[in-house]
């Protein structure tokens, strides 16, 4: 009964973290945690939608924030997910992380690798400065991820 | 009738060695069994059985005890099965519940936005806030990569110099 007992509560364990998400820092600023907060925008487009499958994608979130309030907090999250990289492009600009391009470790679906793109800006625009995260996942190639990016920015109005 | 007489003298004469404490343990054992089945009445025979009533009840204490410890068993087995039961309920539906999950997030998908703090759904919205985040972030990468080539362009000169073939001034004899 003791065996029993203690097989269930490790199935129980192995179950709950098998709910859980890419197992990324930055999760937990698209998880819609500051979604009320009116001076940020997130976009997210996740699962079997055409545009995604379209591009061979899986996850395309953004998240674009200001950065005298949310700087010191994505920048951490960011850095600290982009030390697990296979490759990145930093750039620091007067003492802060000012871009980052980090290659994400790949995850393994079955036969599939799952590529991962994480990019963050802290940039200068006309309201101010602001943080933008913007994270790929799917089969893409790093090739296609920057174009795909460079496509879309040109749709902007 | 006679007999009852003879026994009766016989029982009594036990008692009285009974309490002259001249029976031997075991003659003491049959006594204590004839005064409980004996049906005969005597004023010796009933304070003989008050003496060794004291002396034979045992103790309720310990079958009550016995007999909560044993309830106490039954309830703490019971316990462990409910409690098995539950982990493995509980086990199921997270499991089904997760399995669901990943099948409607796999059949589903999803397309949203959050502005000044409202959930939008509206595909197009989503779609154009999309790309100007993607502009946004492309003229931020754009400009890094500008500085870049800004700084390479200034060590340039230092580089070419630094890698120049050396002159004949330069070359010891």
């Amino acid at each position: 009964m003791k065996r029993l007992f203690m097989a269930m509560i490790l199935l129980l364990t192995v179950s709950s973290s098998g709910t859980a998400q890419t197992g990324l820092e930055i999760s937990s600023i698209f998880s819609s945690k500051f979604s009320a907060d009116p001076n940020v925008t997130e976009t997210m487009i996740s699962g079997k939608h055409k545009f995604l499958t379209d591009h061979d994608l899986t996850v395309l979130a953004t998240f674009k924030a200001p950065a005298s309030i949310y700087q010191s907090l994505v920048e951490r999250l960011v850095l600290a997910d982009g030390s697990k990289s296979v490759g990145k492009n930093i750039r620091y600009k007067d003492g802060k992380l000012n871009f980052a391009y980090f290659i994400l470790k790949p995850i393994p679906e079955g036969s599939v690798k799952i590529n991962r793109y994480l990019y963050y800006l802290n940039s200068i625009g006309k309201n101010g400065a602001n943080v933008i995260v913007v994270y790929l996942e799917g089969k893409l190639s790093e090739q296609k991820a920057g174009a795909l990016i460079h496509t879309l920015a040109k749709r902007a109005k | 009738m006679q007999n009852d007489k003879n026994k009766l003298d016989n029982l009594l004469q036990e008692i009285e060695k009974y309490f002259d404490c001249s029976l031997t343990e075991e003659e003491e054992s049959v006594l204590r069994n004839e005064l409980i089945n004996t049906s005969l009445t005597h004023p010796a025979i009933d304070e003989a059985k008050a003496i060794m009533g004291f002396r034979t009840i045992k103790p309720l204490m310990p079958e009550f005890k016995s007999l909560t410890q044993s309830r106490l068993k039954n309830i703490k087995l019971n316990l462990g099965y409910i409690a098995g039961i539950a982990a493995v309920i509980g086990v199921l539906i997270i499991t089904g519940y997760s399995l669901v999950n990943k099948y409607s997030s796999d059949v589903d998908s999803t397309c949203l936005a959050y502005i000044n703090g409202k959930r939008v759904t509206d595909e197009e919205i989503v779609m154009e806030l999309l790309a100007q985040n993607l502009n946004e972030l492309e003229k931020g990468a754009n400009d890094a990569r500008s500085d870049l080539l800004e700084e390479l362009d200034i060590l340039s000169p230092a580089v070419e110099q630094c890698t120049a073939e050396p002159t004949t001034l330069d070359i010891h004899p």
